[in-house]
C-alpha cells in the first residue's frame, strides 16, 4: 500500500459531508417552514446515528442520543452561525452527547463498558486480544466479519476522547481544524492526540492487518 | 531524522500535512528503514479500514421520534415555531436565575445553623428543645412513610441532646410568653416543632408573641394533618383530637415530652432558629426518591439489613436519624428503609436492589441522579418493601 495515499475514504477532508443547500434548509427551518427540519433530519440521521452507535456501541443508547442531538439542534438553530457545515455542527453535538453518556456510564459501572455487543463477545472487561496468526485467515475474516468487529472492539478500547477524534477524522472526514473546533482543543493537541490514538489502534490491530 | 521522530510525524505525513522539508526527510527515512515503512503502511491501512467502515442506517423510528418531540415542543410553546427566533441567551439566563434562587432557598433551609437557645430566667445559655425525627415512618406494615424534613445531622444531634435532658424541653418563661399559649397547641406538638416555636420566640422584634404562638399552633395543627396524611406530601387538616405522639409508631417523641400536657406554670419557650420559616422547614417533603422493592415472603426476613448493606457497599448508609434509633435498640423500620449514598452510586445501588428483590416498573424512581440526599452530591432513597 502506498503510504502517501490519502487515508480518507469517501468523505473529503474538511467537507464534513455538508453541502451548501443545507444552509438553505437551515434558514428555512429557522423560519419555521414546514418540513425543513424534517429534511435536515432525513439528510443527516444516518451519519449522526452511525457516529453515536460507534461511539457508544449500543444501538438503543445511540438512538436516544441521536434523537437528543437533533432536538438540541432544533432548539439551537438560532445559534448556528454557519461557520462550520451543518453536519460538522451536528457531529460536534453528537460527540459531546456521547462523551457525556460514556462518562455517566463509567461513573455507574466504575469503568467504561466496552464493545461487548459488537462482535458478540462477552469479554468486554478482558484485555484486548487480537486474533492469532492462525485465526486471521481471509476465509475466516470474511466468514465472521472479524475485521470489522475487531476494529470496533479496538476502537472501544481507546479512550473515549481519542475515539471521538478517530471517528470524526478517519470515519467522518473532518479536517484538523474542524476537529479542533469540535473538541475544543488547540490544533497541535488535536494532531498529537489523533496520532497517538491511531498508533494505539494500529498496535492493537497489528496482528490482524 | 531518527525513527522516533519519524513515527511522531507519520500521521501528518499520511495526511500530507507536513512541510516540504519534513516530508522529504520522512520519505527518505521510510525508504531506508523497513521497520518505519512497515509502521507507516500499517498506520495507513488502519486509517483506510476506519474510513471504509460500512455505512450504518439510522433506525426508521428516529425521524418519527424527533419530529414527534418537536411537535410536542411547538405545541407547548405559545408562539410555536417563533421560538426558534428568540434570542438564545434569554431562556438560559432566566433558567439560571430560577435555579439559583431555588438553590439559594434550599441552601438556606439546609445550611443555616439551627440553634435552639432556650433562655431560662434571663439565662441566655442555649438549651435544647425536643426535635422530631421527621423522616420517621409509621410502623404499620405497608403504611406510607411519614414525610420528613430535609435530613440534617444537626437534627439528630438535637434529638440526642433532647434524650439527655428531657426536662429542659418545656420551659417557663412568663415574660416572653404571656397568656395565649395553652389553647394554641398542646404541649407535645409544640415540643416537637422547634421552628414553629422559634417564630414565636423571634417575635420580640416582629409580630406580637400571641400572634406568633397562634401561628405556631396553626402550624402544629398543620403538622398533625401532615402526619395523618402520611405520604401525600401535603399538609392535611388538623385533627380535632390529635393522637398521642406515641400512637404514631416510629415517630420518635420522647415519652417525657409526650406525657407532658399543658401546665399552668410551664410555658413553652421557643428556640431560636436561624433557618427558613416554619412553613418551609416543616413542609412535608418526602425523603429522597421512593423505590418499591418486591420480595417473596420467604426472603422477607432481614431484607432491611440487606438494603442497608447494599447502600453501604456503595459508600452510603442508613440515614443518621434512623441509625440513631437503631442505637436505641429500635431496629430498622419495618416496611421501609431510608438510605443515602453518593450520587454516582445511585444506579449501581438500584441494580443491587434488583438483586435483592424486584423493582416493579411502577416502583422505579423517576430519576436516579437528582441530588436529594443529606449532603451535596448524595442521593437518598426510601426503599419500600412489598411482600408478594
Amino acid at each position: 500500500m502506498d503510504p502517501t495515499a490519502t487515508p480518507r475514504g469517501g468523505n473529503p477532508p474538511g467537507s464534513g459531508g455538508a453541502a451548501r443547500p443545507a444552509d438553505v434548509l437551515v434558514e428555512a427551518a429557522r423560519k419555521g417552514r414546514p418540513g425543513a427540519f424534517e429534511a435536515i433530519v432525513r439528510a443527516h440521521q444516518d451519519r449522526v446515528y452511525a457516529f453515536c452507535s460507534r461511539m457508544l456501541s449500543d444501538r438503543e443508547e445511540a438512538l436516544d442520543v441521536a434523537q437528543d442531538v437533533f432536538l438540541s439542534a432544533y432548539r439551537s438553530l438560532a445559534g448556528f452561525r454557519g461557520d462550520a457545515s451543518l453536519s460538522t455542527w451536528l457531529l460536534k453535538i453528537a460527540a459531546n452527547r456521547c462523551l457525556n453518556v460514556i462518562r455517566r456510564r463509567s461513573a455507574r459501572a466504575g469503568k467504561e463498558t466496552s464493545f461487548s455487543g459488537i462482535g458478540g463477545g462477552e469479554d468486554g472487561d478482558l484485555p484486548f486480544e487480537p486474533p492469532g496468526r492462525d485465526e486471521d485467515r481471509p476465509d475466516r475474516i470474511v466468514e465472521e466479519r472479524e475485521l470489522g468487529a475487531i476494529l470496533m472492539r479496538a476502537l472501544g478500547r481507546i479512550e473515549p476522547e481519542a475515539r471521538t477524534l478517530v471517528l470524526l477524522s478517519d470515519v467522518e472526514g473532518l479536517s484538523y481544524e474542524e476537529l479542533a473546533d469540535a473538541a475544543g482543543l488547540p490544533l497541535g493537541t488535536v494532531k498529537s492526540k489523533l496520532h497517538r490514538a491511531r498508533m494505539a489502534l494500529r498496535k492493537m490491530l497489528a496482528p490482524a492487518v | 531524522m531518527d525513527c522516533d521522530r519519524v513515527r511522531e510525524l507519520l500521521s501528518d505525513y499520511l495526511e500530507e500535512a507536513l512541510a516540504d522539508g519534513d516530508r522529504a526527510a520522512v520519505a527518505a527515512h521510510l525508504d531506508g528503514c523497513a521497520r518505519c515503512a512497515a509502521e507507516a503502511a500499517g498506520l495507513s491501512e488502519t486509517i483506510a479500514l476506519l474510513s471504509a467502515l460500512p455505512a450504518e442506517k439510522a433506525p426508521p423510528e428516529l425521524l418519527g421520534r424527533v419530529m414527534a418531540e418537536i411537535g410536542r415542543d411547538a405545541a407547548g410553546t405559545p408562539d410555536g415555531g417563533k421560538r426558534l427566533t428568540l434570542p438564545r441567551f434569554k431562556i438560559p439566563v432566566e433558567a439560571a436565575a430560577a435555579v439559583f434562587l431555588l438553590l439559594l432557598v434550599y441552601g438556606i433551609q439546609r445550611g443555616m445553623p439551627v440553634r435552639t437557645a432556650l433562655p431560662r430566667g434571663g439565662n441566655d445559655s442555649p438549651q435544647t428543645a425536643a426535635t422530631p425525627i421527621p423522616e420517621a415512618v409509621p410502623a404499620q406494615p405497608g403504611a406510607s412513610p411519614l414525610p420528613g424534613t430535609p435530613p440534617s445531622p444537626r437534627l439528630a444531634a438535637k434529638e440526642r441532646r433532647a434524650v439527655a435532658t428531657p426536662e429542659k424541653i418545656v420551659r417557663t418563661d412568663p415574660g416572653r410568653a404571656p397568656s395565649a399559649a395553652p389553647e394554641s397547641a398542646p404541649a407535645p406538638e409544640r415540643a416537637v416543632l422547634p421552628a414553629a416555636t422559634a417564630r414565636a420566640d423571634s417575635s420580640a422584634g416582629g409580630p406580637s408573641p400571641g400572634a406568633a404562638k397562634r401561628e405556631a399552633g396553626e402550624f402544629a395543627a398543620e403538622a398533625r394533618g401532615a402526619a395523618s396524611a402520611m405520604n401525600t406530601g401535603r399538609a392535611g387538616p388538623a385533627a380535632p383530637a390529635a393522637p398521642p405522639a406515641q400512637a404514631l409508631a416510629g415517630v420518635t417523641v420522647l415519652p417525657a415530652v409526650a406525657a407532658a400536657g399543658p401546665s399552668p406554670d410551664e410555658e413553652p419557650v421557643a428556640p431560636k432558629v436561624f433557618a427558613a420559616p416554619p412553613s418551609r422547614m416543616f413542609k412535608s417533603v418526602p425523603y429522597g426518591r421512593e423505590v418499591t422493592l418486591e420480595v417473596v415472603s420467604a426472603e422477607r426476613e432481614g431484607i432491611e439489613e440487606r438494603i442497608v448493606a447494599a447502600a453501604q457497599r456503595f459508600g452510603g448508609g442508613v440515614h443518621p436519624g434512623i441509625a440513631l434509633r437503631a442505637e436505641r435498640a429500635q431496629p430498622l423500620l419495618p416496611g421501609a428503609v431510608r438510605v443515602h449514598l453518593p450520587r454516582d452510586s445511585a444506579g449501581a445501588f438500584l441494580d443491587a436492589l434488583n438483586e435483592i428483590g424486584t423493582i416493579p416498573p411502577e416502583g422505579m424512581p423517576a430519576g436516579s441522579d437528582l441530588p436529594a440526599g443529606p449532603a451535596p452530591g448524595t442521593v437518598s432513597y426510601t426503599v419500600r418493601i412489598r411482600v408478594r
